[in-house]
């Protein structure tokens, strides 16, 4: 039992990116999932639509970024659920979050605990450190999350190679045929 | 002003794909071995510009320089551009591999255009003429880009009003840069505009 309930405050964030380039993180707090778009130079992507859909693509929660380019909502019913964060001028990117167990499950969980008093209060406390440090783990990872997703100067120059090295084998291509 | 994957039609990324694609035959007919140095130099000037962020009201944009690569090659700007546009989508995810045909065509057919426009004049004063193709070029890339979203969004007045809006103080940065750039080559290094003679 005490498994099944260490898997429920497991650790859960996710990112899935792809567009020019702005970025989602998504990660769960307490009972609220908090989003924050940004741009791949860390500016914050305000203003900009999200929607959010459940496990069916249902869209269950639409709204708007504040000025930071942050965004939250209680977390829904359902098991999984996916983000959609669309900018304007043709910028969108995606995140999707497997919310795991519901909360029914989480109170009947609990409800079991009533037998073993003792257990529950060493559960409170375990529950509290564990938000804390989900917490704290959140913040780390946001800011490992940016800088992964920062323009390296060595992509740069590798593709100054790659465009030498492509053009390069057009042009060989070429002078074969003329042969 | 890239797309990314997942917001145009298959309608528009099909004649995107194919613009592309004539374009890139006909700019890879016109290639002579000459060309191939200036070709890969001004890819790479494109590949790059888009890294230097220039933070705009809402939204942050970059800049394109499609008109300096317009004025200088016409229609191997279609080969160079669709390069850079690729080695973005793979390194950095900007765009899209299925948009990659529309975002080509959006960038390199006011180059074409510009080519066809501002050259010409480039003799009488290679500052202004830079200027003009600089600037035209991101306009035009806007309202191709606004036309393109228009399909799926359908509010066309007011997204090429945010696009416009959000890009005429970069087409004005990249007017002057372009502008710089060609009174700096024709300085130091002519056969890059007008080949070798």
């Amino acid at each position: 039992m005490k498994n099944e309930k260490n898997n429920i405050f497991i650790f859960n964030f996710s990112f899935f990116v792809f567009a020019h380039k702005i970025n989602i993180f998504s990660y769960k707090e307490g009972q609220k999932i908090f989003v924050e778009g940004y741009f791949s130079d860390g500016k914050p992507c305000k203003n900009s639509e999200i929607i959010v859909f459940d496990e069916k693509n249902n869209k269950i929660i639409e709204g708007k970024t504040d000025e930071q380019g942050f965004f939250s909502f209680n977390i829904p019913e359902t098991s999984k659920i996916k983000i959609v964060l669309i900018s304007d001028i043709g910028h969108k990117v995606e995140s999707e979050m497997k919310l795991q167990e519901k909360l029914i499950e989480r109170k009947t969980i609990r409800e079991n605990e009533r037998i073993e008093e003792k257990q529950i209060q060493q559960n409170i406390d375990e529950e509290k450190i564990r938000e804390i440090i989900e917490k704290e783990i959140n913040k780390i990872l946001k800011e490992i999350e940016k800088e992964r997703q920062r323009v390296k100067i060595h992509e740069i120059i590798s593709a100054f190679g790659y465009i030498l090295g492509i053009f390069g084998i057009i042009l060989y291509l070429r002078n074969q045929n003329k042969k | 002003m890239h797309i990314s994957e997942g917001i145009l039609s298959g309608q528009i990324l099909g004649i995107g794909a194919s613009i592309t694609l004539a374009g890139t035959f006909i700019g890879l007919k016109d290639l002579k071995f000459e060309d191939y140095p200036k070709v890969s130099l001004l890819s790479s000037a494109f590949f790059v510009a888009s890294l230097i962020h220039i933070p705009i009201g809402p939204t942050s944009t970059h800049l394109v320089l499609n008109g300096l690569v317009g004025i200088i090659l016409g229609w191997k700007s279609f080969p160079s551009i669709l390069l850079a546009l690729f080695l973005q989508a793979i390194l950095f995810q900007f765009g899209g591999l299925t948009s990659l045909g529309v975002n080509t065509a959006n960038m390199a057919i006011p180059a074409v255009i510009s080519y066809y426009l501002f050259r010409p004049f480039l003799k009488k004063n290679y500052f202004f003429s830079g200027f003009l193709s600089g600037f035209f070029s991101i306009i035009f890339s806007c309202f191709l880009v606004a036309f393109s979203l228009y399909f799926t969004e359908k509010y066309f007045i007011n997204l090429a009003k945010t696009i416009f809006i959000a890009h005429i103080p970069v087409s004005i940065v990249e007017g002057i840069i372009t502008g710089f750039i060609l009174t700096f080559l024709n300085k130091t290094k002519k056969e890059i505009i007008w080949g070798e003679k």
